[in-house]
């Protein structure tokens, strides 16, 4: 099997703005963003948050209201869809009903004049690309959705595009598929060297593909980075809460160089996770980070504890999620390694521990932004 | 008592669905005015007034009945060809835009249903007419003393315009069912409009195509009213004559015959169409 070659191209979204007629508010406002070539870049966000449709912008489905796409360097927002030569994947496959696989992979050779002889080629090309050999023949309705979103993506790029842009490509389908499928996306995205944009709502689908996440909220780019990045320093509530679990100290006023108080609790905290000037924190803590103690003294030395209240105990395999109830009444989650003795039990009081260095706080939000981003 | 009941149980296949009891005030409807009808007229055209296909040689031998029949179907088949041409775009335009424009083209589309046939049969007999609206707009064009009433293609003109809804609606219904991403998917390949619409809007509109040239196909070789008051005489279609034949010559036989003819002259274009249908749906229907 031999990988097409083909080369990413860089992305580049200048003060991007959509505004629907009627609507107040931009459904995209000002996305700036940098997409390297060859780059893997999740668009992440809740429903509405506009990744959609700033990924329709990138593909000529919807009008520019201002700003600018640059492809390599060349700004294509003039051009319509059928000029930009980027690739494009649909959540549900958008096969044509009445082709056959073959025809359908064809579908885009055929629009670039590639002759017989090397459309038959590179349609074998393609269909060994995505594992599907053998069904050149069937029509899309005789597949099943894994096989028809596996013939979605050989049409999307056996033309070798430079951009792969693909919306919500596995969200009709199935948990387990969903997960292989994934595997198979970052494969593809390995042999072929393409930059791939894709939209999902799913932050483990974002977690697992992509190199970068770019975080979507009410049309406005939230935070940009990589998973890591994102889940251990996110910039803003939002961010914390909308990828992975996190519990999270509200009200933390800074008391010092390097320290603040939550309740009346003196909190040690690393000076690089200084939000800045901020009259009011919130501090994010991951699952894992947390341990669990008896007693204030049990705390190994130098970690900060605060006294909890244990609400609920769930198995997942290979760690126990420990529900527990802030002093303020805030529900938050310790993740206790199984091979962990200690027994909790709910009801139990606890000191919730861990090393300053993993906490990282986040500028507190009024709650009238709040409300504007549940 | 479960035993013999048992033994006296139809196998399943043959034993009916008492949900069948629905379709009897319709069977019994057809029976009654159509079906009794039917089977004496076609019965008389082959007993009267002897046994044999007496009436049938008469009218392949008339020298006027195979013609008018011919030109019925070329009509047919003129006013088809021609509805389609209007209706296409039309309903193509009634899937594309906002719902408001779309209430309007339905409404439109559906107008001729709540006029009178007869009345705007006469409509267009004025407006054929020497004299009239359109014969002073040809005139505009340099186009002198063109009287369209009285013949052929006032004839065609007033049939496509009452048909028009026959083809507009099955078009339109298909043409909805279109999923509009395809058309995205086909811009994203590289197509662009024109090609999109060739490569997959109007090879997935083909069944509305043949459903709405077969429906308007056949509507249209029994047309009566129109031809009547727009046609004249010397262009009747096969309605016409057998109308003849029944209200001045009471030769019942012999109209019985041409309604046989016309059965299976369009018995065999349904049954073409049909088969057109099919492989439609197998390039279509794959949804």
């Amino acid at each position: 099997m031999t990988p097409m070659e083909a080369r990413g191209a860089s992305l580049r979204l200048d003060r991007l703005v959509k505004r629907f007629g009627g609507q107040k508010n931009a459904a995209v406002d000002e996305v700036t963003l940098e997409v390297e070539a060859g780059e893997f870049v999740a668009f992440l966000g809740p429903s509405g948050s506009g990744k959609t449709t700033t990924l329709n912008m990138i593909a000529g489905f919807t009008p520019i209201t201002s700003g600018r796409v640059l492809v390599d360097g060349v700004d294509v927002a003039a051009l319509p869809a059928n000029r930009r030569d980027l690739g494009f994947v649909f959540q549900h496959y958008a096969l044509f009903p009445h082709m056959t696989v073959a025809r359908n992979i064809a579908y885009p050779l055929r629009r670039r004049g590639v002759g017989r002889a090397e459309t038959d080629r590179l349609v074998q090309q393609a269909l060994e690309l995505v594992r599907l050999e053998g069904l050149e023949g069937r029509r899309p309705a005789e597949l099943s959705g894994g096989q028809q979103q596996r013939v979605a993506l050989a049409r999307a790029l056996v033309y070798r595009p430079r951009v792969l842009l693909l919306d919500e490509p596995l969200g009709a389908l199935d948990r387990q598929l969903r997960e292989w499928l994934q595997r198979e996306l970052k494969r593809l995205h390995r042999e072929l060297g393409i930059t791939f944009v894709c939209v999902t709502h799913d932050q483990d689908e974002a977690l697992s593909m992509a190199d970068r996440i770019a975080l979507f909220d009410g049309g406005r780019l939230r935070q940009v980075g990589t998973p890591a990045e994102l889940y251990r320093t996110p910039n803003s509530l939002f961010v914390a809460r909308f990828l992975g679990e996190s519990t999270v100290l509200r009200e933390c006023v800074p008391s010092g160089e390097g320290s603040v108080t939550y309740g009346g609790i003196r909190l040690e905290m690393p000076k690089e996770a200084a939000p800045g000037a901020h009259d009011r924190i919130a501090l994010v803590l991951r699952p894992e980070s947390l341990a669990l103690a008896r007693r204030d003294g049990d705390a190994p030395p130098g970690a900060n504890a605060v006294p909890v209240e244990i609400t609920d105990v769930t198995y997942l395999g290979n760690t126990r999620r420990i529900a527990i109830r802030l002093p303020d009444g805030a529900e938050g989650a310790v993740a206790q390694p199984v091979d962990d003795p200690a027994d909790w039990r709910p009801g139990e009081p606890a000191w919730m521990t861990w090393n300053p260095r993993h906490g990282s706080a986040v500028p507190e939000e009024t709650p009238t932004t709040e409300r504007s981003h549940p | 008592m479960d035993g013999l009941d048992h033994v006296m149980r139809l196998p399943d296949r043959l034993r009916p669905d008492p949900a069948l009891g629905l379709l009897a005030p319709a069977l019994l409807a057809l029976a009654v005015f159509f079906l009794y009808p039917a089977i004496s007229l076609i019965w008389r055209s082959f007993t009267e007034p002897s046994l044999g296909l007496a009436q049938y040689g008469d009218l392949l031998g008339d020298g006027v009945t195979l013609g008018v029949l011919a030109r019925t179907l070329w009509v047919s088949a003129l006013v088809s060809v021609v509805t389609l041409i209007i209706a296409y775009p039309y309903a193509y335009l009634m899937t594309t835009t906002g719902p408001r424009v779309r209430a309007v083209l339905v409404a439109l589309a559906l107008l001729p249903f709540w006029l009178s046939l007869m009345a705007r049969t006469f409509a267009w007999v004025v407006l054929l007419q020497r004299g009239g609206p359109i014969s002073w707009l040809l005139e505009q064009f340099g186009l002198h003393d063109v009287t369209l009433v009285g013949t052929l293609p006032g004839v065609v003109i007033g049939m496509v315009q009452v048909l028009l809804p026959f083809m507009v609606l099955p078009l339109y219904s298909t043409m909805q069912g279109i999923d509009r991403r395809l058309v995205t998917a086909a811009r994203s390949l590289g197509a662009g409009p024109a090609t999109t619409f060739r490569t997959v809007v109007l090879p997935l509109s083909m069944p509305g195509v043949v459903a709405g040239l077969s429906l308007v196909f056949v509507v249209a070789l029994g047309f009566y009213v129109t031809p009547v008051l727009l046609g004249s005489p010397q262009n009747a279609l096969i309605a016409q004559l057998i109308g003849i034949k029944v209200e001045q010559l009471r030769d019942f036989p012999a109209a019985g015959a041409m309604a046989v003819l016309m059965l299976v002259a369009t018995a065999v274009v349904l049954a073409a169409a049909t088969r057109m249908v099919r492989l439609g749906d197998m390039f279509g229907g794959a949804r």
